[in-house]
């Protein structure tokens, strides 16, 4: 199911659609089942392209246009961005894409100093 | 004083605290002991997952979107929605001589109000048992003190020997017996001065049992003098399953040790269908598919624990 919902290795509305009315349609036993689990799958997968920046405090346009563009360029052009603030990391910047994460935020290195020492 | 000053400043500024890259998940389910965690593409099997509040995870099951993890140490600090880490590194425990005479937990970490455990060096629970070529054959035996066994069934440096028996028939006095008798002879040897003497280290590992046992034969082992030759490492039965079925690896690690340095070591599992027990436990509780008596089907692979002491 979930490998009919790719075209070209990107995920298809289209398809997704209409593997969800193929369900609905032929009512397999468990389908509610199946739908649930097929929408974790997909959560994950859109997770997988999606890249969550968290800073300190608001980054100006062109720094956060930067940013999209670098990571876009590690990442393909599929990756959707969401910028969002979070006081508690203080200050610099933390990148979670899937479930790798760059961490350059000053809570995360004085936890790490915190450690060392 | 300038000097201390520049001093603090050159270590502060050895500490290096760039951009880190880290593979991380969420905690999606926990309970009995155990952690579900959605992502952590990059995680290795038997590696150690650092989840907030300094509690850590050992990886077991690899699964297309989750990841199944025993949890050690205060499970009830983990909570869904938690970010789980990899950490890159295996469970490690400290060896070395200075283990002698403790009594430690599955961690390596002290029971007994003696101090801390002064060793630098750390060996993993899990490691490449040596090759058939590298073992030597048994050429050296183990004095039980016990005449009978000695006489009829002696048994080996090198060897294991499976003591089996109903309970109270005295399969732990034959293993404390052991332990005190060889502790005789190391001492014997060591007023003697005889350098040609190899001293028989022992571990005793304790799984399942009650705490009062444990503390009664750290009293028969201490009465008898036996302690300074000796390890005790306790994971009663009020520890944790994952704590029980790592004891005897932990054990088995700082046996290895002496083995690596040249020394001999005897090290007892009392008992292994505690251990077993306790892999039940953790198996059944990551929905690994069970067997007969609902062990899971790869319970005989804890035989490596044993099977992984050659001499060499």
């Amino acid at each position: 199911m979930l490998r009919a919902s790719f075209t070209d290795g990107q995920l298809d509305r289209g398809r997704i659609a209409s593997v969800v009315d193929s369900i609905l349609t032929k009512k397999p036993r468990n389908c509610l089942k199946i739908l649930e689990y097929y929408k974790r799958l997909l959560r994950l997968e859109v997770e997988k392209r999606h890249a969550r920046i968290e800073t300190a405090a608001a980054l100006e346009p062109s720094i956060a246009s930067q940013i999209s563009l670098n990571l876009a360029r590690r990442y393909g052009t599929d990756l959707t961005t969401e910028f969002a603030i979070n006081p508690a990391l203080l200050g610099g910047m933390r990148v979670r894409v899937g479930s790798d994460v760059w961490d350059g935020s000053v809570r995360n290195r004085l936890e790490r100093l915190q450690q060392q020492l | 004083m300038s000097s201390i000053l520049e001093e603090i400043e050159t270590k502060i500024a050895g500490l290096k605290t760039s951009t880190t890259k880290s593979n991380v998940g969420v905690v999606r389910e926990t309970g009995d002991g155990v952690a579900r965690i959605e992502g952590l593409s990059d995680v290795m099997l038997n590696e150690m997952i650092e989840f907030p509040n300094g509690v850590f995870g050992l990886a077991l099951n690899l699964e297309e979107t989750e990841v199944g993890a025993i949890l050690m140490g205060d499970n009830t600090l983990v909570e869904e929605g938690d970010e789980a880490k990899t950490t890159g590194r295996l469970l490690s425990v400290p060896v070395g001589k200075a283990l002698l005479g403790r009594v430690v937990n599955t961690l390596g970490q002290p029971l007994d109000d003696k101090g801390p455990i002064k060793t630098e060096t750390f060996y993993p629970l899990e490691k490449i048992a040596p090759g058939v070529i590298k073992r030597r054959s048994v050429n050296q035996p183990v004095q039980t003190g016990i005449m009978a066994i000695d006489a009829m069934i002696p048994i080996g440096r090198g060897q294991r020997e499976l003591i089996i028996g109903d309970r109270a028939t005295g399969k732990t006095t034959i293993a404390i017996d052991t332990i005190i008798s060889q502790a005789q002879l190391n001492k014997a040897a060591e007023d003697a001065k005889d350098s040609n003497y190899r001293p028989l280290y022992c571990i005793y590992v304790a799984v399942g049992q009650k705490n009062s046992n444990v503390a009664r034969v750290l009293n028969t082992l201490e009465r008898e003098g036996a302690m300074p030759y000796t390890t005790i490492i306790s994971a009663p039965a009020s520890d944790t399953a994952t704590n029980q079925y790592l004891a005897p690896f932990a054990g088995a690690a700082m046996g290895e040790w002496f083995m690596d340095n040249g020394m001999d070591a005897l090290i007892i599992f009392d008992d292994l269908s505690k251990h077993a027990v306790a892999y039940r436990q953790v198996s059944l509780v990551l929905k690994r598919p069970s067997g007969r008596e609902a062990y899971p089907g790869d319970v005989f692979t804890c035989t490596r624990v044993y099977s992984n002491e050659p001499r060499v």
